[in-house]
């Protein structure tokens, strides 16, 4: 039971930024709990079938998801605010339009809960229909050119190009990409050693070219607006191929590298 | 130019689901005469048809492009199948099922307002998302499989979706990238949300608005709705081309539609033997309460004990995987350790020696040079030893240092590297 519970801590402790839907969830179960409960005392001499109808209030909704569950309870829940103003009766006019604050508070308890995914902060106009930045395919599409007819081309990079190599083309075989951060012990050796300096401004390119040449990497892609070494690349055997913007390529010198890294 | 060919294939796969949704309507008898239930339904089963031959034709290492063909004949050949069967069924459906349409769509002005805000919101979603990139590219990782299969042609078995893209990619000449971003949310975008609506549908039958309503907070979710980076997966937005996304927003959602109808079905049964029981039947007040306590009692325990012993199992199954994990890693870890094996010792007699040699199961690394007097009984050390030195460490301004290492050169020790290194202040 100990270890169930520490589980269940580390998985809350996980989802922490989650907490808000979390209360939604709770308020959307509550609401089911309470018709439900309404729904059994009211009106015993109603017809079985009748009260067949009128039950179908089911959580199986949550196996879904979480979303189409909550948003199924609040429509519930609006149900249950129109159905209370009798449509016939003319004084009970005001009551009719309790739904509008009911809509409203509602939607607003959606809105409030999460970060607005359709926001600058998450996205940027694309700049072509591969929706990768411009100068990624630049750089990718130069070191294409410089590798030939080269079937794998080993190359390293920060995370954010490193990503998208494999994802343009197959002939890349980057070092790292996709990184988990919860699960980095699965990186080799050279991909952890330089996936862990391009986590830092200054990173040491010392480091980074030995973890390079043991893993057989050909080429490097840094970004001088992103990352400030105190030596460049150039000063550990690698030679700098082309500048993209502020993105630098650098190719493994013959001298040191060869040919096949 | 993008929007022409997403215009084409909308109306390509809009055609092929239509009729997809008219074989499982014909095959299961739902009822439902819903242009978005036909469409989504037929969509997510030609999806399936396609991940059935994709997986195999993996199976006989046959190439995409074998896969994206087998599954047009599949589909072609069922679709032909059930519209000639009977040649009169089809167009009398389609004819009804116009009607059927036009009579829904006459609605009140608040329904038809309601309604139009859903659909924009739609709307917005798909043209925001074939315009806009998203900052975080570790979530794009998974479309690599597509691009190594557009490009090569080869099929994993891992991602049937991927190969989808891989073919269609294929069909379009276009980059699989183009196709997920630029394209994809035309096609699948208006199957999750509609999805969303049939199930709707089967919760609040006849009640538009309502149906409305729910669609409008499932669409503010999908909008505001981003809490952090572990429920991405989940969120329609971020994924929608992945797998995961397919299997939460169209697959489940089938699934529960039609177990929804089932239980419809069952219940309209027991309202009918009720009713006819009532017919023949009195039961006095306390009969009736204590048949309903009972019954009441009888769903609920059963009810409560699946629900522990799901948890418990579940719980079970969890903390037993981890131990299992742990041990097969720690098992993992001792196995390496085992097969480089180090030892690390101080040479010489003399306490405080200034060699250190340290042993591993692939060689020797020696770090400092040892004492005048010790030289020959190192170098006898190391030609009696079995391993070779891999590395050799020489302190910077140690003539010791230097004296070993040349004494042990000159005598036909093979040293892999020699580094010369700078020994701390000790500050």
């Amino acid at each position: 039971m100990k270890e169930i519970f520490t589980e269940l801590l580390n998985i809350c402790e996980k989802y922490r930024d989650c907490h808000k839907i979390m209360v939604l969830f709770f308020m959307a179960v509550l609401v089911i709990f309470l018709i439900n409960c309404k729904k059994e005392d009211e009106d015993p001499e109603k017809l079985p079938d009748e009260a067949c109808k009128d039950s179908r209030v089911s959580p199986a909704v949550f196996v879904l998801s979480i979303y189409t569950g909550i948003a199924y309870c609040f429509a519930l829940l609006l149900r249950s605010v129109s159905d209370k103003t009798d449509k016939t009766d003319k004084s009970d006019i005001k009551k009719r339009f309790l739904w509008i604050p009911a809509v409203l508070f509602l939607s607003a308890a959606v809105i409030l809960s999460g970060n607005r995914i359709i926001s600058k902060d998450y996205y940027s106009p694309a700049d072509n229909t591969l929706h990768l930045r411009t100068q990624y395919v630049a750089v990718m599409d130069r070191i294409l050119e410089d590798a030939g007819s080269k079937q794998v081309i080993r190359v390293a990079g920060y995370e954010a190009i490193s990503d998208c190599f494999a994802v343009y083309s197959s002939r890349f075989s980057p070092l790292y990409d996709g990184v988990d951060k919860d699960h980095l012990n699965e990186l080799s050796k050279d991909a952890y050693t330089v996936y862990e300096q391009f986590q830092d401004k200054e990173p040491d390119m010392k480091k980074v070219t030995d973890a390079l040449k043991s893993s057989g990497c050909i080429y490097l892609v840094t970004d001088t607006d992103k990352y400030y070494p105190l030596f460049p690349a150039s000063e550990y055997g690698y030679v700098l191929l082309d500048k993209i913007g502020s993105i630098e390529i650098y190719r493994i010198s013959d001298e040191t590298g060869g040919e096949d890294g | 130019m993008i929007y022409l060919i997403s215009l084409a294939l909308f109306i390509l796969f809009f055609v092929m689901s239509f009729i997809a949704g008219y074989v499982i309507f014909i095959k299961t008898r739902h009822m439902d005469k819903s242009f978005v239930t036909l469409y989504c339904q037929g969509m997510t089963l030609i999806i399936v048809i396609f991940a059935i031959c994709s997986t195999l034709c993996s199976f006989f290492h046959a190439s995409v492009r074998f896969a994206a063909a087998l599954w047009l004949c599949v589909i072609l050949l069922l679709e032909l199948v059930f519209v000639f069967r009977d040649t009169r069924l089809f167009p009398v459906f389609l004819k009804e099922l116009w009607t059927d349409t036009k009579k829904r769509l006459k609605n009140g002005p608040l329904t038809t307002a309601l309604g139009l805000i859903v659909f924009s919101a739609l709307i917005f979603q798909i043209l925001f998302l074939t315009s806009h990139t998203f900052y975080d590219t570790s979530l794009i990782n998974g479309i690599k499989e597509a691009t190594r299969a557009y490009e090569t042609g080869s099929i994993e078995i891992s991602s049937p979706l991927m190969m989808l893209y891989a073919s269609l990619s294929i069909l379009l000449k276009i980059h699989p990238l183009t196709l997920i971003f630029s394209i994809w949310p035309f096609v699948i975008l208006p199957v999750y949300h509609g999805f969303e609506w049939s199930l709707s549908g089967r919760l609040f039958k006849d009640d538009m608005n309502l149906r409305l309503f729910m669609m409008l907070i499932f669409n503010l979710f999908q909008i505001f709705g981003y809490y952090c980076m572990e429920t991405a997966g989940g969120t329609m937005l971020l994924s929608y081309y992945r797998g995961s996304a397919f299997l939460l927003y169209a697959v489940l959602p089938m699934g529960l539609w039609f177990v929804i109808r089932f239980n419809d079905r069952i219940r309209d049964r027991i309202k009918d033997r009720i009713k006819e029981s009532f017919e023949y039947t009195e039961f006095t007040d306390e009969e009736e309460e204590d048949m309903k306590n009972h019954k009441l009692v009888n769903a609920r325990t059963v009810g409560i004990l699946l629900l522990v012993f799901i948890v418990v199992t579940a719980g079970l199954i969890f903390v037993l995987n981890r131990k299992i994990n742990n041990l097969h890693n720690a098992l993992v870890g001792y196995q390496s350790a085992k097969e480089n094996a180090i030892s690390v010792s101080e040479f010489g007699e003399k306490e405080g020696s200034d060699l250190m040699i340290i042993e591993k199961r692939d060689g020797l690394i020696l770090i400092g040079g040892a004492d005048e007097s010790e030289n020959e009984e190192l170098l006898k050390y190391l030609l009696e030893s079995d391993k070779e030195v891999k590395e050799w460490y020489i302190r910077q301004g140690m003539e010791k240092d230097r004296i070993s290492l040349d004494l042990c050169k000159e005598n036909d020790v093979k040293v892999d590297k020699v580094y010369s290194i700078q020994e701390a202040s000790g500050e």
